[in-house]
């Protein structure tokens, strides 16, 4: 900076551009740590108990449909030629799509540096995996003959049959192991440095051994955490070449993420695009899939943690800020499948295919048009409000309006796999697809088995990074540059966990 | 036989008071009743809407062309002829002569099997001795029930596709070409690339096969690196290439085909419930179409024609099903066949959706391990395989468990016994190619017009090759580039032009010229270079008039063929 620049700053005294801190209320490292280790260490509260009951019974749902399936026969299902995909396929990108938010907060998020990731990011990854566990059940068992499933996996065997590796199905099968695999080794090597702390406590309070009033079974608990989490922990110690190697490895895993991010739900896409049917045979569908499941993905991680935030009073943590950046995220995202929408109906036109052009303009009309209107309010009209300050800062607004990004989610999965199958080349073999208990129970099951999954998560396992969330905060950047974040990670982390040994 | 469909109602397991569209719109409009189905939101005449939908050529008009959520539930009504009474389903079949009632008789029976009972209701109630075959004087009262009609097929319409493809006699004359001048393929053809000009036979064995993307062999050549033959190459004649023409000249969609189909190929009965469903397993089914004059679903026409097609495996050398099975279970062989490896299929039914024709068929339930009726119940259902069942299958064709998929094999096991039969009759010598005429499909052989030709496509010689070689000879959906080894000789239609409802276009011809017909193409084909694509007015012949070359002054009264040619050409 020379003189006259100086000069200029000193006479135009330009206002401190204010950023909305990302953990509000001044709060301290501690308090963080605290905070979030609570949730874990706390008595099991009654709503928890009363929730894992009824997803546990929402989940038997998914067995004794699959039981059902299994034992019968897939006609047990609504499906009939010609729809041969109802809706376990709908389910499954369905579920796939709302993962994606995970990993994009994750591995996208983290290599753009953006710090308001950090308190959402660990439950987002969560839902993530979750996500992939109910999503895979459908592919699977969607199968005529479900004990030969493992047939589409390339196992050598003496009669050298392998899998066709030209089928989009068969891609699946590895674009979603895959993606099954990172985001559980991304999630838990984050996880670690949050182990090491909750094992930390329960060693610190075995040692003061304060345990009068609570008596044995407080005492016991401590032990059973001291062992759990130290195994989970891996000998985590907070050294600095811990943490160099953790930040390394952390890198590494989101720059291998984020092409799955793009490739998961592309590859998905290619189960439709790469057929010959008109309404699938479109080159449009990859970004149109990626964009739309990182839409349903912040519409479920809107979902899943503005109850989380109330029920465990995170407002300081997951400010509105947060709030502020899903719900733009869902707006640009949900503009992006809005844009898709109308313009697969241009390129039907453009491309004079009599079979296209019929697909869409059914698609719209014809005998699914309920569908198609559901899909199409919920999906474009929906996120619009998110333009506004007044709709993105009232929480139950947003949180509504998130639910409706699901529903309309699931329509646009319906809509695609359904209207394309129902009505294409020939007339003759035109058909409606009508699902049956059983396709009801058996999805409405994978809510009461995600539900489980996540219950468990939040009893026993950090809610949110603890370390990453201080990085974000102003202490951890004692150089006082503003917010910044990207800074100092390695004492902003060791001091954070520090302070409570 | 029950679950074989009616020709022209495509009804199954049940027969149904047949009305006409006009009776049936009276009958609604007297008795308040619903017949037709609903309205839907596609169907808006007129306005802002009706003009969008009009203007684009993907219109639909679901209105009254298609089945309420894929379902025919017919309204039942009291008929009553001379004071006797009977009740039954009410089904509109377009094209019966106004305020005709036909009853099918021959169902209703009480003292029947399992397979008789509860099928349809019987019609020879009202059938007296004073009249057998006819009465004057019935009544039809609706009632407010419904009646589930298990239909094979939910919409009638083409949608003015060039699916089946029809001219009249003296035009196809003028343009023999007409049938490939058609559809998409009239400007995006199948494309065979460098072998585009070569002949069917040359295609036939040089093509490489469902787009492999593994090394093929030539079909032509001797087995490859089989060294022990050396110097006996001629053991190895070329591998024979199986193709299939139908001829929708003679088809009259009887559907003799179906059932020898069903029998031949052990092809599970599933039952009413199953049908209704859409789970019916035919792997050779007729698709029926009605044709009116003009484009327009708004209404079930009252004047159509129909026309039949034979659909089944149409066995593409690019098979579309082949490239998405994830296990390879379906594949090419080196005959051309497109096969399936029921043991592999593990049952994703993507090569069902992926099937433009929707000639699969999929294994929903154990149909030939359990009860009809008892699909449901899984291994708490009754297993049902009597002797009797198991006898009447034919033992050289695999019975399929549930979870697999099946279709049309062309008989395969026919052409191997065929094959195994000539190595016989060969003996030592090399003479091991199957005779034509030594082997015939089970529709072929019941076939009684002989519609169906099938044989070895890579002899020019054989009944197959000189049928395909007709220009009548198209592909079903050929643009797709999927090349069927299963193909159609266009129908050719020949009115009198003397009788007051003759036709200057086959109903479903004028429908897809009306939708789709082409404003820019070249002089030649079966476009007029100045016609004009306009909906509802029949005065295109103004513009037709140009290409031909002697626009004859008629007789006949019929404003549509005032400038019809009046060409002597025979009848086909």
């Amino acid at each position: 900076m020379d003189a006259a620049q100086a000069e200029l700053l000193a006479r135009v005294q330009p206002a401190e551009l204010y950023e909305q801190p990302l953990v509000t209320n001044d709060r301290d490292f501690k308090w963080v740590t605290d905070k979030i280790c609570v949730i874990v260490e706390t008595k099991t509260p009654l709503w928890w108990w009363v929730c894992m009951a009824v997803a546990l019974v929402t989940a038997s749902f998914t067995g004794v449909g699959l039981v059902w399936l299994v034992s019968s026969g897939v006609g047990v299902w609504g499906l009939a030629n010609p729809i041969n995909w109802g809706w376990a396929i709908v389910n499954f990108v369905f579920w796939i799509g709302i993962g994606h938010a995970g990993t994009l907060i994750s591995a996208v998020l983290c290599l753009l540096k953006q710090g308001w990731r950090t308190s959402i990011n660990r439950a987002a990854e969560a839902m993530t995996i979750f996500a992939v566990v109910c999503a895979g059940i459908f592919p699977l068992f969607h199968v005529g003959r479900v004990w030969f499933a493992w047939w589409l996996f390339p196992i050598p065997n003496a009669n050298v049959i392998w899998p066709q590796f030209r089928s989009p199905l068969e891609w699946d099968v590895f674009a979603v192991s895959t993606y099954g695999t990172v985001s559980i080794l991304f999630w838990y090597m984050g996880m670690i440095p949050d182990l090491a702390v909750l094992r930390d406590r329960a060693v610190q309070r075995l040692t003061k051994n304060a345990y009068e009033g609570a008596g044995a079974l407080a005492k016991g608990l401590d032990l059973f955490r001291k062992n759990f989490y130290a195994i989970l922990a891996m000998g985590w110690r907070n050294a600095g070449n811990h943490w160099r190697n953790y930040e390394m490895a952390y890198l590494i895993l989101a720059g291998i993420s984020t092409p799955l991010v793009l490739s998961v739900h592309t590859i998905v896409s290619f189960d439709f695009a790469l057929a010959v049917l008109p309404g699938w045979h479109t080159t449009i569908f990859p970004p149109y899939f990626v964009a739309g499941a990182i839409f349903s993905g912040f519409g479920m991680v809107l979902t899943l943690m503005l109850p989380l935030r109330a029920l465990y009073g995170l407002h300081d943590l997951i400010t509105q800020r947060h709030i502020d950046n899903m719900c733009k995220i869902c707006l640009g995202t949900g503009s992006i499948v809005g844009y898709a929408y109308i313009i697969e109906f241009f390129i039907a036109w453009y491309g004079a295919n009599p079979y296209e052009s019929y697909a869409f303009i059914n698609r719209a009309f014809g005998q699914y048009w309920w569908a198609y209107l559901m899909m199409f309010s919920c999906n474009v009209f929906t996120p619009q409000l998110f333009w506004f300050k007044k709709v993105r800062s009232n929480a139950a607004l947003v949180w509504i309006m998130s639910i409706f990004i699901n529903v309309g989610m699931w329509f646009e999965r319906f809509v695609i796999t359904v209207t394309s199958l129902a009505n294409d080349f020939l007339p003759t073999s035109w058909g409606y697809y009508s699902p049956t208990m059983v396709d009801i129970i058996t999805f409405f099951g994978t809510f009461g088995l995600f539900s489980v999954l996540f219950l468990l998560f939040l009893r026993f396992l950090p809610l949110m990074p603890i370390a990453e969330v201080k990085f974000v905060m102003p202490q951890a950047d004692p150089h006082g540059h503003g917010h910044g974040h990207s800074h100092g990670h390695d004492d902003a982390a060791q001091s954070g966990q520090g302070d409570h040994k | 036989m029950m679950e074989c469909p009616d020709p022209i109602t495509k009804l199954t397991w049940d027969n149904a008071i047949l009305i006409s569209p006009r009776l049936a719109k009276e009958l609604e409009e007297q008795q308040g009743i619903q017949i037709f189905p609903r309205k839907k939101p596609m169907n808006v005449k007129g306005g802002a809407t009706g003009k969008f939908f009009e203007a684009s050529k993907g219109t639909l008009q679901t209105n009254k062309a298609e089945f309420e959520r894929g379902k025919e539930q017919g309204v039942v009504a009291e008929l009553t002829i001379n004071g006797r009474k009977i009740k039954g389903p009410i089904h509109v079949v377009p094209g019966m002569a106004n305020y005709t009632i036909l009853l099918p008789l021959g169902l209703g029976r009480t003292e029947v099997g399992r397979v008789g009972t509860g099928v349809g209701f019987n019609a020879y109630l009202v059938r007296s001795s004073e009249a057998l075959n006819g009465a004057l004087g019935g009544a039809l009262q609706l009632t407010s029930e419904h009646y589930n009609l298990a239909n094979t097929q939910e919409h009638w319409s083409m949608e003015g596709r060039a699916i089946v493809r029809e001219a009249n006699a003296d035009y196809y004359a003028e343009h023999p070409n007409f049938a490939n001048k058609m559809g998409v393929e009239s400007h995006a053809p199948a494309n065979y690339g460098k072998d585009d000009s070569k002949s069917l036979q040359e295609k036939s064995t040089n093509q490489y096969r469902g787009n492999s993307a593994y090394e093929h062999p030539s079909f032509s050549k001797p087995a490859p690196n089989v060294k022990v033959w050396k110097d006996n190459e001629d053991k190895f004649p070329a591998v024979q290439q199986w193709g299939l023409a139908i001829d929708m000249n003679s088809c009259t969609g009887c559907a003799a085909c179906v059932v020898a189909c069903q029998s031949e190929n052990n092809i599970p009965i599933v039952g009413k419930e199953q049908v209704l469903r859409g789970r019916e397993m035919h792997w050779l089914r007729i698709d029926r179409y009605f044709a009116a004059e003009k484009y327009d679903q708004s209404e079930v026409p009252e004047d159509v024609q129909v026309s039949f097609m034979g659909m089944m495996c149409q066995h593409c050398e690019n098979a579309p099903c082949e490239q998405v099975c994830p296990v390879n279970a379906t594949v090419h062989d080196s005959q051309g066949l497109n096969v399936m490896a029921y043991n592999r299929c593990v049952g994703t039914r993507y090569c069902a959706n992926n099937c433009p024709y929707k000639v699969r068929r999929f294994n929903f339930f154990d149909w030939n391990k359990r009860k009809i009726g008892e699909f449901y119940k899984g291994p708490l259902g009754a297993v049902e395989e009597p002797e009797l069942h198991k006898m009447q299958a034919n033992p050289n064709v695999t019975v399929r468990m549930r979870g697999v998929m099946e279709k049309c094999t062309y008989c395969t096991q026919r052409i191997e016994a065929a094959k195994i039969d000539q190595k016989r009759i060969a003996g030592a010598s090399s003479n091991i190619a199957v005779r034509e005429g030594a082997l015939k499909t089970a529709c072929q052989q019941v076939c009684a017009t002989d519609a169906i030709t099938f044989g070895d496509i890579s002899d020019a010689s054989t009944e197959v090759s000189k049928m395909k070689a007709s220009d009548r000879n198209y592909s079903v959906l050929g643009y797709l580039n999927v090349r069927p080894r299963t193909t159609y000789l266009a129908r050719l239609r020949n009115p009198n032009p003397e009788m007051p409802d003759a036709y200057a276009k086959p109903y479903a011809y004028a429908q897809y010229k009306d939708r789709y017909g082409s404003k820019s193409a070249p002089k030649g084909d079966d476009h007029g270079a100045k016609h004009d694509d306009h909906g509802a007015k029949h005065d295109d012949h103004g513009a037709k008039h140009d290409d031909h070359a002697a626009p004859a002054a008629s007789g006949h009264d019929s404003h549509d063929h005032s400038s019809r040619p009046q060409s002597v050409h025979p009848a086909i």
